[in-house]
C-alpha cells in the first residue's frame, strides 16, 4: 500500500457494503447497487482507447507523389449530400480530428488518401483512393489527445503518424464487473433506487450489497477484517490495517466500536427500505475498498438479425466484432433433440442458418443444375431444400470418389418411412 | 510563432511546449527539432464543451 502510495491515490472507492441478501438478484456473487451513489460518482471510469494511423511510403513505387497523405476534408459545395459532408464533421482543415471533437459511429477521424500507382508510371493524372480511419466504436467517445509524429529517420520524408486516444465517462450498469481486493469479484445484479436500501437509524444507507453466500467457502477471512477495521478506521478517522496476517486485533477493534456505541461484531440493527419495518437480524456493514473491473458489458452487448456468412458454409459468421450470429452448438441443439422440438431444431439449423435448394434426380439421387437428369434420361427430378454445408460435404465426398446417393421420399410417405 | 494564422492549425511541442504552425506539406517538426507534436485544443464557439449529465 505505502510502496505504491494506493492509500493515497486509490483506483477505487471505499463502498459503504451490507452483507445481506436482497431482492435475489444478488445470487452468485452479484451486487446490489445503490442508483444514488452511481448518480454521486460511484465507480465513474474514464475508458481510453487508442488508435494508429500510418501514412505509408508506397511499396512499388516510391516516388513521394505516391506517398500515403492526409488532406483536408471535402469542402461544402451545392451538390455534395448532407450526408457525405457530415462523416467529416470532426476534421480540421489538416485533416486529423478536433481535440475535444465528439465522435460517433462511421466518423472521419483521419482523411488519408492513397494514390494508386499506375501500371505506367508515366501517367501524370493518378488516381487517388480514399482510406480514411472511420470510427467503429458504436458509442460516441470524445478525442481526448491527438499526437502527430514523423517516424522516419533523417527527416526528409513528409511520412506522418497520427495517433488519436479517445475517451468515454462510463456509470455502472448492469453487468459491470466490481471487485474488492479479495478476489471476491462480482457483477452488478441490480440497481436499486436509494429509498428502497436498507437504512439504519443514524441515516446510514449502503452503496452495495454483498451477498453473504461469498465468504464460507471462498474463506476470505481478511475482507472480514477490511470491513470491520474500516468502520473503525472512518470513526477514529485513521488508517488501519485490515490485513488476516498481523494487522489490527480483532478483539480489540470489536471493543472499539463498543465505545463507540456500535455493536461489537460489526453488525448493526437496518431497516428494510421496501417495508419500513426493522429486519430481523444484524446486518454485517462497514466500508469495503471496491474497484471496477474492465469487462463491462458495453464492450461486450452483441445481438444480431440478419447479417454476414461465411463465404465458404454460407452458414453466420462468428464473433462480436465481424457481427457474427449466436451459435446453437451441439449442446444447445441436444436441449432441442431432448424436447422434441423438431420444428424449432429445423428452423434454427436449416432456416435461420443456411437454406439452399438443389434439384435432385430420383434414380441417381445425384445433385442436377436443372429439372432434367440427362445421364438417367429422365425429368423425375425434384427440387429438395437442404443445408448448403450438407449440399457442399456431398461435393467434397463425390470429389473423393465417394457417392452419397440422395433417395427421395414422397413427403406425404415421409412419416411412415421415419416410422419404420 | 505567437502570431496565429487562424486557417492554419496549431500543434504544441512534445518537448519545448511552444506552439507550432504547420501546413500540409510541412515536416512535422518543432523549432528545436523535437518530431513529437500535440494538437492544440481550440475553442468551437458553434460546439462549446460541456459537462454531461451521465
Amino acid at each position: 500500500m505505502e510502496a505504491v502510495n494506493q492509500h493515497r491515490l486509490p483506483a477505487g472507492h471505499n463502498a459503504q457494503v451490507a452483507v445481506m441478501s436482497y431482492s435475489c438478484y444478488d445470487i452468485e456473487d452479484a451486487l446490489i447497487m445503490n442508483k444514488s451513489s452511481l448518480d454521486r460518482g460511484f465507480g465513474r471510469t474514464a475508458v481510453y482507447k487508442k488508435s494508429v494511423t500510418e501514412c505509408e511510403i508506397n511499396q512499388r513505387n516510391k516516388e513521394s507523389r505516391f506517398n500515403e497523405r492526409i488532406d483536408e476534408p471535402p469542402t461544402k459545395t451545392h451538390n455534395t449530400k448532407k450526408k457525405f459532408i457530415k462523416k467529416y464533421h470532426a476534421l480540421d482543415s489538416d485533416g486529423i480530428t478536433k481535440v475535444g471533437a465528439q465522435l460517433h459511429h462511421g466518423d472521419i477521424y483521419v482523411n488519408k488518401k492513397t494514390p494508386q500507382v499506375p501500371d505506367n508510371p508515366q501517367i501524370e493524372n493518378i488516381q487517388i483512393a480514399d482510406t480514411p480511419s472511420v470510427f467503429k466504436e458504436k458509442w460516441p467517445y470524445t478525442v481526448d489527445r491527438v499526437l502527430i509524429i514523423n517516424n522516419t529517420n533523417d527527416g526528409t520524408e513528409k511520412i506522418k503518424t497520427v495517433k488519436t486516444i479517445f475517451r468515454q465517462i462510463r456509470r455502472p450498469e448492469f453487468g459491470d464487473k466490481f471487485s474488492s481486493r479479495h478476489g471476491q469479484k462480482g457483477v452488478v445484479g441490480l440497481i436499486v433506487n436509494q429509498e428502497d436500501m436498507p437504512f439504519n437509524e443514524r441515516g446510514w444507507c449502503p452503496d452495495l450489497i454483498m451477498n453473504p453466500h461469498g465468504y464460507p467457502s471462498r474463506m476470505t477471512i481478511a475482507k472480514l477484517m477490511e470491513l470491520l477495521c474500516g468502520k473503525l478506521g472512518a470513526l477514529e478517522g485513521k488508517f488501519k490495517y485490515g490485513t488476516a496476517f498481523g494487522g489490527e486485533n480483532v478483539l480489540q477493534v470489536g471493543e472499539e466500536l463498543l465505545k463507540r456505541g456500535f455493536h461489537y461484531q460489526g453488525k448493526d440493527c437496518l431497516i428494510s427500505g421496501i417495508t419500513g419495518e426493522y429486519m430481523e437480524c444484524y446486518v454485517y456493514q462497514g466500508p469495503i475498498f471496491y474497484q471496477r473491473l474492465k469487462h463491462m458489458v458495453i464492450d461486450k452487448i452483441h445481438a444480431r438479425a440478419k447479417g454476414p456468412m461465411e463465404k465458404l458454409t454460407r452458414q453466420p459468421v462468428e464473433g462480436r466484432a465481424k457481427d457474427g450470429g449466436q451459435r446453437i452448438g451441439e449442446m444447445e441443439r441436444d436441449c432441442f433433440l431432448a424436447y422434441g422440438a423438431s420444428n424449432l431444431l429445423i428452423e434454427r439449423l436449416l432456416i435461420s442458418s443456411d437454406p439452399f435448394n438443389v434439384y435432385v434426380c430420383e434414380i441417381c439421387g445425384m445433385f442436377k443444375s436443372d429439372s432434367v437428369c440427362r445421364g438417367c434420361n429422365t425429368d423425375k427430378v425434384y427440387q429438395i431444400r437442404l443445408p448448403y454445408c450438407c449440399k457442399l460435404l456431398f461435393q467434397e465426398l463425390l470429389a473423393m470418389n465417394i457417392k452419397p446417393k440422395l433417395q427421395l421420399v414422397p413427403s406425404h410417405e415421409r412419416q411412415e418411412y421415419t416410422m419404420n | 510563432m505567437d502570431i496565429q494564422d487562424a486557417s492554419r492549425v496549431v500543434y504544441i511541442c512534445g518537448k519545448c511546449g511552444k506552439d507550432v504552425q504547420l501546413e500540409a506539406k510541412d515536416i512535422v517538426r518543432c523549432q528545436c527539432g523535437y518530431r513529437i507534436l500535440y494538437k492544440k485544443r481550440k475553442a468551437d464557439p458553434k460546439n462549446p464543451p460541456q459537462y454531461e449529465a451521465i
